[in-house]
């Protein structure tokens, strides 16, 4: 216990007395680090801390929710009479009511993943470092560089949570992330190529090979320089070969926001009615889960969500069989389902949404060659700028490079383009996948839903074959 | 209510003061210290289930310079300890960086009289349970007007706050706000089929917000005719003015960007004077605009927010400034110095956009149409306008709610189209500009016809 630990707790005693029915409290402690450059040019250095109590009290079938910054025993005590107070009003107008359900109290504490290089041994100099190397690297390989900017982030701290059930929960996120941009330019056509790699572990990931400054900054030069005599995509519809980052997208943005509950309760999503139903092929395999193995998978490492719920790894779709929605404690308890661990807040000026965690399409046996074979004719699509879902069943989104392929070869690249349809008919689209399970996470950018934007998660999948796509280029 | 937000930029004011005797104490030879509080009432209904978040986001942000070297710390929370230990890391990040050789110095003061936007009494005024009983009317009004309205997500927020900043250069200022938004997304089915629509209004004045979820329904149920394109051609797009916003203020702001001028990362760079659009486009960065959401009498280095014409009858005419990308050109700042909301302290300035506005043509939306032969009407809002690449004017973007056009006619609703092209050739290919400018977190900005786009479906 400490004094964090104190002040949640005396939120959850402050709630009950009012006559709140449940009450959650959770203190985030966040540190951020973040290094920008432009050309050999260190700009913005920056050092952030921010720490605050959030309390969720749930008063006849509504919830309100109140944080504060000043860590004292008396405005914790006002946040907690105002979030009732805000409940209070609501249950008024609640024609559904939400009820967290019991569980078992669990105590956890300083709950840490092993790291060997922790940033937060590492003065900033040594980030720097990392920063002005891959900044060196992409103009080496760049041609026609106007402008090279690269970012390094990174966010450690403490989240620390306690309700009324007695449960006492805390444990330490981590996140670095290295970003590099490359801009070029001939005439009035500027292009541009990226690279970077970011997830839940400490500096030795810039250690490897693949992901060292050196690489990623020669890769985004030379993907810059290699849209310099790229075609825009064609727009129609295709036969795709979709890279891992860009099957994480879809995995997380096309299928996974659909499955949170909250638009099930509401009776919004596409999705309602399905569990059950065959609803892809035999390669869509989608999971979502909070620590996956950290030694081989770089996503971003979640043991317990917003409510103290420790993670599960929930399958969505296995085979092409729809199993399964993401759950907070109200959604799980009102559709009589196991708590999966998916509510979660940006930081503690927000309360816990339905959110995913770690959310990824399972490998199949094919290597990329093959892949490629099997494609034949169509696009082979790289990377990603995100994408987005609508509840019509709707989805796009982007990837940032790619190839015209034809019988198997790479003819030309591609400049970005945007692939969108109906989620239902590209899941039944998918022919085959790689044997390569490749996962990350990203510090700049993140996951966003209602209020709260960016909330750290992970993606990744396979390379995914894909028989049909509607991809929105140029005509 | 109102002497409530004087109070608190007051306090922010003398904290913000006491941050640079700090810093200067620290042995900073330059300062600027931000500090800022910001109130939200945000209560959202999903269907039937209601959940409501007050607070107040507050904490300082600091930088300090020796030398040519800048550094920046912030935190969450403000009092004199957080400011004296923020101070510290600050001038701890200074010692230890590089030197950046383009960095001069902080904003010197720039007189030039400025005010804030509207601060409405009635919105300053505001309870939870008066806000509460928008969201009913938001809840109740969608279902009541069509059976096949089966999902709603609605909310009503309420912001109101204020930001001192004040540097070791003799700038001492602060500036305030309030407003809300009422917004709604909903579902409607039919057959198997589902569409979504939305609607929002953000504003300064409390209006009434009783059509909102009418509006939104009205939309989505519209779609559950729709039929595909079937194909991939180059039309004519006319653009609802909600759908091109966010795509038209992403564009310009990265393009005006001064920086991004300067670091050679804007289609802008080497183009001031030429005609970069059609010529019934006239932009301006409006800071004054006092209805304008993003209205304030300074700027986050505590410059006076001004007007400044972006582009006139198509022809580039400035850039927007920070006091640093100022320097590079020995010139003054525009007042475009931003923050990240809700949070600004968190944040060092970048430059943005505060209110974009076009100024507006003759013709309403309706009047835009009637000129199309054939083409696509693009309503609601739009998926990966921020996907777009605001370097290059790459977009691709994928319109759930789009109508085709036929000789100056509205005809049936289309399935999801995508519409691509490159932002900066299309806008030479802007033939009409709409008069129904509406505000919104990009601006005020009116419908607008391009011609020349990839559109397929």
């Amino acid at each position: 216990m400490n004094d964090l630990f104190d002040l949640a707790s005396h939120a959850v005693k402050i709630g009950e007395k009012l006559g709140a029915m449940f009450v959650e409290a959770r203190v985030d402690d966040f540190s951020n680090r973040e290094i920008s450059a432009e050309m050999a040019e260190v700009k913005d250095v920056k050092t952030m801390r921010r720490v605050g109590v959030g309390v969720t009290v749930y008063h006849e079938g509504a919830t309100g929710y109140s944080f504060t910054a000043q860590l004292s025993k008396k405005a914790v005590e006002e946040a907690t009479e105002r979030a009732f107070k805000i409940a209070k009003a609501s249950s008024k107008i609640a024609k559904i009511k939400v009820d967290p359900g019991e569980a078992k109290a669990h105590m956890q504490s300083e709950l840490k993943l092993a790291v060997k290089k922790h940033p937060q041994d590492f003065p900033l100099t040594s980030k720097k470092d990392l920063v002005l190397r891959a900044v060196e690297s992409a103009r080496n390989h760049g041609k026609h560089v106007s402008s090279v900017t690269c970012r390094y982030g990174e966010l450690y701290g403490q989240k620390y949570f306690t309700n009324s059930e007695g449960t006492e929960v805390s444990w330490s996120p981590l996140l670095v992330h290295l970003a590099i941009q490359v801009v070029s330019k001939t005439g009035d056509l500027l292009v541009d190529g990226s690279d970077g790699m970011g997830g839940s572990c400490g500096l030795e990931l810039f250690d490897m090979e693949a992901y060292s400054p050196e690489k990623m900054g020669g890769n985004a030069g030379k993907w810059a320089a290699e849209k310099l005599t790229a075609k825009p995509a064609p727009a129609g519809k295709y036969r795709a070969l979709c890279e891992n980052r860009l099957v994480g997208v879809l995995a997380h943005e096309s299928f996974g926001h659909l499955t949170e509950s909250d638009f099930v309760i509401s009776g919004m999503s596409p999705l309602i009615g399905k569990i059950g139903k065959k609803l892809g092929s035999k390669y869509a395999t989608i999971i979502d889960e909070g620590t996956m193995d950290a030694s081989r998978y770089y996503g971003f490492w979640l043991p317990y969500d917003d409510q103290g719920v420790r993670t599960a790894k929930t399958t969505l779709i296995e085979k092409g069989k729809f199993l399964g929605y993401l759950h907070d404690r109200s959604t799980a308890t009102s559709m009589k389902s196991n708590f999966t661990g998916n509510a979660r807040a940006i930081n503690y000026n927000y309360p816990p949404i339905v959110r995913m965690k770690n959310t990824y399409f399972s490998p199949g046996d094919l290597s990329l060659e093959e892949a490629l074979e099997q494609l034949d004719t169509g696009i082979y699509a790289i990377n990603t700028s995100g994408g987005q879902a609508n509840m019509d069943g709707t989805f796009m989104f982007k990837a940032l490079r790619g190839y015209y392929v034809e019988k198997g070869e790479r003819k030309y690249p591609l400049r970005e383009v945007t692939l969108t349809g109906s989620i239902l008919d590209f899941l039944k689209n998918i022919e085959g996948a790689t044997k390569d399970l490749f996962v990350f996470s990203t510090y700049f950018g993140g996951c966003g839903k209602d209020e709260q934007w960016p909330l750290p998660v992970g993606l990744g999948g396979p390379q995914l074959l894909i028989s049909e796509v509607q991809f929105g280029g140029e005509k | 209510m109102r002497d409530d937000l004087d109070r608190i930029a007051d306090e922010l004011s003398s904290l913000a003061e006491l941050g640079v005797k700090k810093a200067k104490a620290k042995g900073a030879e330059e300062s600027e210290v931000f500090v800022s509080n910001v109130n939200t009432l945000s209560l959202n209904v999903k269907t039937g289930i209601v959940a409501a978040r007050q607070g107040s986001s507050l904490g300082v942000g600091i930088r300090v310079a020796i030398g040519k070297k800048v550094g920046f710390a912030a935190t969450s929370g403000i009092d004199d300890t957080k400011i004296e230990r923020t101070a510290q890391e600050a001038m701890e990040v200074a010692k230890i960086r590089p030197l950046d050789p383009k960095f001069n110095h902080f904003a010197d003061p720039i007189k030039i009289a400025s005010r804030n936007g509207i601060i409405d009494d009635k919105i300053l005024g505001l309870s939870e349970t008066d806000a509460l009983r928008e969201v009913k009317v938001l809840s109740e009004t969608a279902f009541k007007l069509d059976k096949r309205i089966k999902a709603l997500y609605g909310g009503v927020i309420v912001q109101k706050g204020a930001f001192a900043v004040s540097n070791s250069r003799g700038i001492a200022n602060s500036a305030k706000g309030a407003g809300m938004g009422v917004g709604v997304y909903l579902t409607a089915t039919d057959q198997g089929k589902q569409k979504t629509g939305s609607e929002s209004v953000d504003t300064r004045m409390l209006v009434s917000f009783g059509d909102v979820s009418s509006k939104a329904a009205q939309r989505a149920v519209k779609m559950l005719e729709s039929k595909p394109l079937g194909k991939s051609f180059r039309t004519t797009v006319v653009w609802e003015n909600v759908s091109i916003a966010p795509l038209l203020q992403g564009m310009l702001n990265e393009a005006s960007n001064a920086r991004n001028v300067q670091e050679g990362k804007s289609f802008f760079k080497g183009r001031l004077g030429e005609k970069v659009a059609s010529s019934i486009l006239t932009a301006l960065d409006d800071g004054q605009l006092p209805e304008g959401l993003l209205t304030f009498k300074i700027d986050t280095e505590g410059i006076p927010l001004q007007t400044t014409t972006l582009i006139e009858k198509g022809v580039l005419r400035r850039h927007i400034y920070d006091t640093y990308s100022a320097f590079q050109e020995h010139r003054e700042s525009t007042g475009a110095a931003a923050r990240n909301w809700p949070e600004p302290f968190l944040s060092t300035p970048t430059i943005q956009t505060s209110n974009l506005v076009l100024k507006p043509g003759a013709k309403g939306l309706d009047g835009l149409v009637k000129e199309v032969d054939e083409g696509i009407l693009v309503t609601d809002f739009v998926m990966g306008s921020g996907h777009s690449n605001m370097t290059t004017g790459e977009f691709s973007v994928v319109a759930p709610s789009a109508f085709l056009i036929k000789k100056g006619e509205v005809k049936n609703p289309l399935e999801p189209v995508t519409i691509a092209g490159n932002f900066f050739s299309s806008l030479n290919n802007i033939t009409h500009i709409g008069s129904d400018s509406t505000i919104t977190g990009s601006g005020k900005i009116p419908s607008l016809t391009m011609d020349d786009l990839s559109v397929s479906g």
